[in-house]
């Protein structure tokens, strides 16, 4: 059997096809980024300085499984360990015992202090 | 599905014969020429009703030009020129039939329009189903008879369950009729089409004083009795041995018994493409066809003897699981495909496909609205039509390498038909549903093969059937572990705008040609180069095109409740307050993400939330969760409902904090728009009986020469509080405070804001709107629409002038200034 002959028509068919897809890819990626742009940024002016909302706070030593699993960074497999820790230990101390518990390093320690308490 | 088999050198005795030759079956020049009559017959007919519903010709136009060209071809034989004449009139014969359906349904909805309290008679026709609250639900066939009841003899009955009904019997109740509910929303459910597909045109509500009477009992020898007596022990001992999830999996997929199937399944099976798979559909009935043919050839049946078996069990396999349309629709295209098989020997591929696509229509054009048959004869045809080609080009290769090869490439094709329809109805783009069906299809061959036999055999000794059933619970536990791990892979699924009717034409006709590009003399290559500009055109137009610039507020209709959705004119999305939550119904989830799906959002900009009352803060936790919203602003009366909790506990999942907003702030950022939030004051007021309520928080929305308030829930003390403000209360529509609720101060209120046009988000309940709302309104002469009456309401701005569309009525708009 002989090789084909390069055929310029082929050829060419195929340099096209190849930018058409790249030219569509791109537009394509370049609307999926447009979404993801967030459209805005809100500035809130105001005569009066607006008030702080206290966040929901959680308690290490009380608040049910399901509840502290609802902790940012924290899933239903960490909220085990936590309640694992408590009833091993009979009750948090101070806050930082919680990095005791294993998967809590000190990043996430800082993310979820301010929605946790030992009361 | 493996290939039906195809005729290699038949002599061309007739035509049926000639056409099994050609490999696809299916040709243009077929559906034009005189080669297939029947597929040129369901050609025309389905065209003259798409012609019917979107062109609608004059009915006695159609009717002379159909019996004209009727007559006039008779005289010919055969050839082309009878067949464009028989097409004519097949043509005109679809539009008349569209006609017809139109005609019957506004009988019915002249005779059902209203609600009303009414009396019945009829058989009860599924088994009654125990509720919770002491309640059955059932479906009943109404008695013959002359009025237009008889032409939708199906009614769902709830009734009170301290005497639980039989399947079979007869009754005779008083019960409150009321019609389904058509959309009401963007983008949410249209009940009533879809009941009208299975015959079914409303609920009766059987209150505890209202008579019941038996007339006839069943029975005992009823066929269907003894069937559903059968089921109903299979789902029990599924259920009885099973874990829960296996359990509800099972029984879906083998006797299509999907009473309290979990709601999460559900959601991971339609994410990842396979909840087909729950609705008995072809594939089961292919599944069973195919292992019975299998089966009987084996132990030595002729052809035509397997043929007339398998179609005598079809018909029971039929009975068993219930004459649903899906399943009606696959028995007929089986039973069709038999019935060729048993008289012809070879029935070419897509004529009972054709056949029974034609059938279905006839009985029920609506039928072609609907999102299962489109779905189900879409991947049908696209399997047949591809199978041909896959396997000639996967020749050089080895069998199990080709068999894999071959399921790989037709699931492929499979997705990439349908999803624009799966886009359109369910607003989901779900790339791994190929992967997904890879899988999903030789488990449930495995799962429905074992399941026959148990249905067969095992079922009646109890050791063969424990272990059957150990057999397809490890089955079913392997299944659903493996769709967990498929719909962990990202980009798997993710949410779409719904695509325009231009995408899907253009798109459908690069498909067709495609596949038929030997008979249009076009390579392959070409077709998808022409596809890829067609892309191009598409991608970049809409990347480049400018939008139109309009500010636009869509009122939901959430019922009783409050829900608005702002889009403004450079892009962006504010959502203020979302509905109600209770057992029966999360707003959130049920009406509102749907609407934002369609319109192509999968993530909110800000939310911001009136008041903590449950019928306002209701549908938040979960559209929180879903749709990530960047900014979250409330009043700061914390409400003490255990949703608003919800709600705050899904904005620290979020990571995100909410800021309170007061009388004096102003939202700025987004191009050409102000916020200014004109209530609460601080401090808040309090004493005022419901301070929630008057201390909510309200917008206005200024847009050049137009402005939107909106209201919240304020009573009078908070309205008189905002009429002493000496703030610019004036706008061009506001939204009326409380649902439309009493106000003594309304008239001064509404004289200050003097709004073009009023909206009143009201579901009708606690006695809302009030009468004197209404009168207030009507002295001063301005317009109100509620959503009750119209369903959503979509205002759009231009920045000078408003107009309104009401959703439920056509969607025409009304014009304002």
């Amino acid at each position: 059997v002989l090789p084909k002959a390069p055929n310029p028509t082929d050829r060419l068919e195929r340099v096209v096809f190849f930018l058409l897809l790249v030219s569509f890819l791109t537009g394509v990626g370049l609307l999926q980024w447009r979404r993801q742009q967030p459209s805005f940024h809100l500035e809130v002016l105001s005569e009066s300085p607006t008030l702080p909302v206290s966040p929901v706070v959680f308690s290490l030593n009380h608040a049910a499984e399901e509840d502290l699993a609802k902790l940012p960074g924290v899933g239903p497999k960490l909220a085990k360990r936590i309640v694992a820790y408590r009833t091993r230990q009979g009750r948090f101390q101070v806050l930082e015992d919680l990095l005791n518990v294993k998967g809590i390093g000190p990043a996430l320690y800082e993310k979820i202090l301010p929605y946790v308490t030992l009361e | 599905m493996t290939p039906p088999p195809v005729a290699d050198g038949a002599s061309a005795r007739n035509n049926l014969r000639r056409l099994a030759k050609q490999p696809d079956g299916l040709s243009p020049s077929a559906t034009g020429g005189g080669v297939t009559p029947l597929l040129s017959v369901v050609f025309s007919f389905t065209v003259g009703i798409l012609v019917g519903i979107f062109l609608h010709p004059p009915f006695w136009i159609s009717f002379w030009v159909g019996i004209v060209s009727a007559f006039i071809g008779l005289p010919f034989p055969s050839g082309k020129a009878a067949t464009s004449f028989f097409g004519i009139s097949c043509f005109c014969l679809g539009i008349l039939r569209w006609e017809g359906a139109l005609w019957e349904r506004n009988l019915l909805e002249n005779a059902f329009g209203k609600e009303k309290e009414a009396w019945i008679e009829g058989v009860v026709v599924t088994d009654p189903v125990p509720s919770s609250f002491g309640r059955q639900t059932f479906l009943l066939r109404r008695k013959a008879s002359r009025d237009p009841w008889a032409l939708a003899p199906l009614v769902k009955v709830i009734a009170p369950a301290d005497r639980l009904l039989d399947y079979g019997e007869t009754i005779l109740l008083k019960g409150f009729f009321s019609p389904f509910p058509s959309a009401r929303n963007p983008g949410g459910p249209d009940w009533r089409a879809y009941f009208q597909g299975r015959s079914l045109y409303g609920t009766f509500r059987v209150r505890e004083t209202d008579p019941m009477l038996r007339i006839k009992s069943v029975g005992l020898l009823s066929l269907n009795r003894w069937l559903l007596l059968w089921k109903r022990s299979l789902v029990r001992s599924i259920k009885g041995v099973l874990p829960s999830q296996e359990a509800s999996f099972l029984s879906a997929l083998l006797v299509g018994d999907r009473a309290e199937f979990p709601p999460e399944l559900w959601e991971l099976l339609s994410r990842i493409g396979v909840v087909h798979l729950l609705s008995i559909s072809g594939f089961h009935v292919g599944i069973v066809v195919l292992c019975l043919l299998f089966f009987l050839r084996r132990i030595g049946l002729s052809k035509r003897k397997t043929s007339l078996a398998t179609l005598l069990f079809l018909g029971l396999f039929v009975a068993l699981v219930g004459p649903a349309p899906p399943i009606l629709r696959a028995g007929l295209m089986a039973a069709l495909y038999l019935t060729g098989k048993i008289l012809w020997r070879q029935a070419p591929p897509f004529h009972p496909l054709a056949a029974s696509f034609a059938v279905l229509i006839f009985l029920n054009p609506f039928y072609l609205f609907e999102a299962g048959f489109q779905l189900s004869f879409l991947s049908v045809f696209v399997i047949l039509a591809t199978l041909s080609f896959v396997q000639t080009s996967l020749r050089p290769f080895r069998n199990p390498v080709r068999f894999v090869l071959e399921s790989f490439w037709v699931s492929a094709a499979v997705w990439g038909g349908i999803f624009p329809v799966v886009a359109w109805h369910f607003h989901l783009l779900n790339p791994i549903a190929f992967l997904a069906n890879l899988c999903a299809i030789p488990y449930s061959f495995l799962l429905v093969a074992i399941g026959l036999v148990w249905l067969l055999i095992g079922s009646w000794n109890p050791f063969s059937s424990s272990a059957l059933l150990t057999m397809l619970s490890w089955t079913a536990s392997s299944a659903l572990a493996l769709f967990r791990a498929i719909a962990r892979i990202p980009f798997g699924s993710f949410h779409v705008g719904r695509p325009s009717p231009l995408f899907c034409l253009f798109y459908y006709g690069f498909f067709l040609a495609w596949l038929w590009a030997s008979q249009l003399r076009l390579t392959r290559r070409r077709i998808l180069l022409g596809a890829l500009v067609f892309l191009n055109v598409w991608a970049w137009g809409t990347f480049l095109c400018p939008r139109d610039e309009v500010l636009r507020a869509t009122f939901f209709d959430v019922g009783h409740g409050d829900a608005a959705l702002l889009e403004f004119p450079k892009g962006g999305t504010l959502l203020i307050d979302g509905g109600r939550r209770d057992d029966r119904v999360d707003v959130g989830r049920e009406v509102i993400a749907p609407a934002l799906w369609m319109r192509g959002y999968d993530r909110l900009d800000a939310v911001l939330l009136s008041h903590a009352d449950a019928d306002h803060v209701g549908g938040l936790p979960t559209l929180l969760k879903e749709f990530h919203p960047r900014y979250f602003f409330e009043s700061g009366l914390a409400g003490p409902t255990g949703l608003y909790r919800d709600c705050r506990a899904a904005l620290t999942q979020a990571g995100l904090d909410a800021t309170v907003l007061q009388r004096g702030n102003r939202l700025v950022g987004i191009p050409e728009v102000t916020l200014d939030i004109l209530h609460p004051p601080n401090p808040y007021l309090t004493g005022t009986g419901r301070d929630e309520n008057n201390n909510g928080l309200v917008l206005k929305v200024t847009y050049w020469e137009t402005a939107l308030l909106f209201a919240a829930d304020l009573e009078e003390n908070g309205v008189a509080d905002l009429l002493t403000s000496r703030q610019n209360l004036s706008a061009t529509l506001i939204k009326f405070p409380h649902h439309g609720g009493h106000l003594d101060n309304g008239r001064e209120f509404l004289q200050a804001v003097s709004p073009e046009v009023t909206v009143i988000s009201v579901g009708r309940l606690y006695s809302l709107p009030s009468r004197h709302t209404f009168n207030q309104l009507a002295s001063l002469k301005i317009p109100f629409f509620q959503t009750v009456e119209e369903g959503a309401l979509v205002v759009e701005s231009d920045g000078t002038s408003l107009k309104v569309k009401r959703f439920r009525n056509g969607g025409e708009s009304v014009s304002m200034w």
